[in-house]
């Protein structure tokens, strides 16, 4: 326990200060191949034809890979919850977006890598792109998937969580307060770009030096498009240059390793810029909407809303993030009846996956931001309107469970504290647990602990 | 495999004119733009010619115009008159005006139908004069005729037409100012722009992101074309309605500063 | 064509004249510090002193610096023996992911070098524009380089 309690260098601090520091893409075994990628110009088309022959007899080329060549072509990041794969590795019949991989090309350098992709012959047929999901539920829209545009849960179509009696709310309600908020996509943009060097060792086994931020996972991915056992590959990694979310979808492994085992040859993937700018995933777009049954003393009886994510053009993790928001729209709040409905809409645009707390950070800006608007409308001050709301120690969340540790209280507290705002004696006081003096109003009851009971 | 570019360094001004006379090379001044985009790919060229030792740089005062040779980095400017010293200080940061020019600069060629040069619109609205080869002549274009002829951007040229810029002049004004919307320095353009110069007694205004290359706007109360002749621009750095809209603002931040340091 | 890259001659360069400098550094001669972080002079990270004065490696071509020594962040300063500007880093964690790092202590460097202890907290942040960090925030870097160059 010589570290707790104690100020210690950081153990990478030098290294990365004098320049040391080995990231994936400083790698450079002998014999290093390079990948270039021809990817989908269209948002939506079928391929009509391929032909790579050009590119594999193209200077310096020693391994083309097309879809054919994957030993599991369809592979999913949520499997292990049931969820059906759905993306392949590289397009099959059709793209469903604008920079979708189609055909990897393996060369001496990455300039013949490139001119090879200029010999490909390949025929589109274009179709008309699906691009606002806000039209996910009209007819005579674009189909991304066969029965439509939508990520189905199990039977329903979309994410639902229920509690209490909302239309008793909205019908006790003083006030209906109703809004739509909008956070747009957002590329995480780490300094450096995905990449991965695949060696082939000597053993048969393989050496995949990878950007991913989620090492074991990833291992776990490239294991399954490549159907050999874990213990067949080794990954190297975690000088990581920057992720944010952005480095779990691992683009580049499973290609490299694939085409490091063709070719006997190691094999660097390294995104450029632009691509990882407009190909690889990003934080969704989300519409979500609003409505809150309000009182004129400023309590939130219920809570309807409508999500809609914009998933992109495959799955990878948005029901997982689609969940998380879903079950986050009360916010720091106890809001005893709720009717939440979160779709997840597929669309001809890059999947969307992980970033920085996904699903949780678009939920709770439309929360805050409503907040405004409901205080604004009360003519409240908006703090008090949030410390009146906020869940107390041993309430009930909309998805049931008890909070046994909220700190929504104290975190606004010393926000306010922070911030230099004067609460009112009777808000500044407040704690995460209900004091006995409190009254707990009548549509509350059942969402909170008796006064004094334990969480 | 693919063919080796071939380079050549002139040591002087009249070995980088015979050069150009006899092989059209695309000429590159600091190369900022030119390296990336041969590297990746996104341009082709067999011949360059690199002008950092040709001679072509430096700033010349005289007591009736400024005289700035082609090569002469951005970082060697030194006191410009506005609106050409505050667009200056405003291109990249320091390292990337150590090694940019001048000549590059008004040259570069359009990224996505973007301007890059953000000296375009200042020289424009100063009423410069660009000196260049077409490698037989020597020419001396006004700014606007320059920018207007075909593609500024001689990367954009096919071998033969493709000019050697040699210098640029200009009258100094009698007062001038600069406006523009923030550029982070990662953009690799700026999305709007405003020069303002008096020149002669005539106030002389000029844009740079409205179109692939600087415009010359009207009056200060009616800046911008009608619509016949103005496509507008739309990208994501700006909508086209939020340039529009931004027009009249920077102008009448110019014609401020113009009446504060009159 | 040659350099002087951390101090030892290299001569009879292979790369191809308009190669990068960025590229000759890491992939002829296996120099790996700067690093690629956008190739089009928008991050920093590339950044090395060339002739002593900081410039962006993917934006130069080799013909461009043909005889130039060329100095990089692993060539600034050691584990044991790291530059001024590079202590202060570790001291101070200016540096998270370390990626944008080698560009940055690179022009740091040549800021104290040449500002020393007049440098204001403003115009570090104007001079290191054009340098982008992802993970630190800034704070700590600033903060960093003002502790180097009042030292």
């Amino acid at each position: 326990m010589k570290a707790v309690g104690a100020s210690v260098p950081r153990y990478d601090g030098i290294k990365n200060v004098v320049g040391r520091a080995l990231f994936t893409d400083d790698v450079r075994p002998a014999g290093l191949l390079h990948v270039r990628i021809l990817r989908s110009p269209h948002d939506s088309a079928r391929i009509v034809s391929l032909d790579v022959t050009g590119a594999a007899t193209a200077p310096g080329v020693h391994g083309v890979l097309t879809a054919a060549d994957v030993p599991r072509l369809v592979v999913g990041q949520l499997e292990a919850q049931g969820i059906a794969a759905d993306e392949p590795l590289l397009a099959l019949d059709e793209v469903r977006f604008r920079g979708q991989p189609i055909v990897a090309v393996a060369a001496e350098s990455e300039e013949a890598a490139r001119e090879a992709l200029e010999r490909i012959a390949i025929e589109y047929e274009v179709r008309a792109p699906f691009l606002d999901m806000r039209l996910a539920l009209d007819p005579g829209q674009p189909h991304i998937v066969a029965d439509g545009n939508l990520f189905h849960y199990e039977k329903y179509t979309e994410r639902r969580v229920r509690r209490g009696d909302v239309d008793r709310a909205f019908e006790e309600a003083d006030l209906i307060v109703q809004g739509v908020y909008r956070p747009t996509a957002i590329e995480q943009a780490p300094l450096e770009t995905q990449a991965a060097i695949a060696i082939p060792e000597p053993d048969g086994r393989l050496t995949i030096h990878s950007t991913t931020q989620a090492l074991y996972y990833s291992m776990a991915i490239v294991a399954e498009h490549l159907q050999i056992p874990l213990g067949q590959i080794k990954f190297v990694g975690g000088q990581v240059g920057g992720g944010f979310g952005g480095k779990v979808d691992s683009p580049c492994e499973s290609i490299a390793g694939l085409l490091a085992l063709r070719t006997g040859r190691p094999v660097r993937f390294a995104h450029t810029r632009e691509e990882e700018m407009l190909c690889s995933s990003i934080r969704a777009s989300w519409h979500i909407e609003i409505a809150d049954a309000v009182s004129s003393d400023g309590w939130i009886l219920g809570r309807r809303t409508l999500t809609l994510h914009d998933a992109g053009a495959y799955t990878r993790l948005s029901p997982y993030g689609t969940n998380k928001h879903t079950f986050h729209l009360a916010g720091a709040y106890t809001i005893p009846n709720v009717a939440f409905n979160s779709y997840v809409v597929y669309t001809n645009r890059p999947p969307s996956s992980s970033m920085r707390g996904f699903g949780v950070t678009s939920a709770s800006f439309a929360i805050e931001t409503h907040l405004e608007r409901i205080a604004t409308e009360l003519g409240m001050d908006p703090w008090e309107l949030r410390l009146r709301n906020a869940a107390r120690t041993g309430d009930v969340s909309p998805t049931g469970g008890r909070l046994p540790d909220p700190s929504a209280v104290a975190t606004l507290v010393g926000c306010a504290r922070e911030a230099g705002v004067a609460l009112a004696p009777a808000y500044a006081s407040m704690t995460d647990d209900r004091s006995p003096s409190e009254t707990v109003p009548d549509h509350l009851r059942e969402a909170v602990l008796e006064p004094g009971a334990v969480a | 495999m693919p063919q080796p570019i071939e380079v050549s360094v002139p040591t002087s001004e009249q070995e980088a004119r015979a050069l150009f006379a006899a092989a059209s090379p695309l000429p590159a001044g600091g190369a900022t733009i030119l390296t990336p985009e041969l590297f990746s790919g996104a341009r082709a060229a067999s011949h360059v010619m690199l002008l950092h030792r040709a001679g072509l740089d430096g700033v010349r005062h005289d007591t009736d115009r400024v005289t700035i040779g082609a090569a002469t980095r951005l970082s060697q400017l030194g006191e410009m008159p506005e609106p050409l010293r505050s667009a200056v200080a405003g291109v990249a940061d320091r390292e990337v005006r150590a090694q940019a020019t001048v000549g590059g600069n008004i040259c570069a060629a359009p990224l996505d139908g973007a301007p890059r040069g953000d000296l375009q619109g200042p020289l424009l609205a100063l009423d410069a004069v660009v000196h260049w080869t077409d490698g037989a002549e020597d020419h001396r274009d006004g700014m606007e005729a320059f920018l207007g002829d075909g593609d500024a951007g001689e990367g954009a040229r096919g071998g033969a037409a493709r000019r050697l810029v040699l210098g640029v002049e200009f009258v100094p004004p009698q007062t001038g100012a600069f406006a523009s919307l923030r550029r982070p320095h990662s953009h690799g353009y700026t999305a709007l722009a405003v020069s303002a110069a008096v020149m002669g007694g005539e106030l002389r205004l000029a844009a740079t992101g409205l179109g692939p290359h600087a415009l010359r706007l009207g009056s200060a109360d009616q800046p911008l074309p009608d619509d016949a002749t103005f496509a507008g621009r739309d990208d994501a750095l700006a909508s086209d309605w939020y340039r529009r809209e931004m027009v009249p603002v920077l102008v009448r931040r110019c014609l401020e500063q113009m009446e504060a340091t009159a | 064509m040659k350099l002087t890259v951390n101090g030892i001659d290299r001569d009879d360069l292979r790369s191809a004249p308009m190669t990068p400098l960025l590229d000759v550094l890491r992939e002829e001669l296996g120099v790996m510090s700067p690093k690629p972080g956008c190739r089009s002079g928008g991050c920093g990270a590339c950044t090395v002193l060339i002739d002593g004065e900081p410039r962006r490696s993917c934006l130069t071509p080799l013909a461009a610096v043909d005889g130039a020594a060329v100095t990089t962040a692993d060539g600034l300063g050691t584990p044991e023996a790291p530059a001024l500007v590079q202590q202060a880093f570790a001291d101070g964690h200016a540096s998270q992911c370390g990626y944008c790092t080698s560009g940055m202590v690179i022009a740091a460097h040549a800021l104290v070098q040449r500002r020393g202890a007049e440098l204001t907290r403003a115009e570090i942040a104007q001079e290191l524009s054009g340098h982008v960090c992802r993970c630190t925030g800034y704070v700590n870097i600033l903060a960093a380089v003002e502790q180097a160059a009042r030292a």
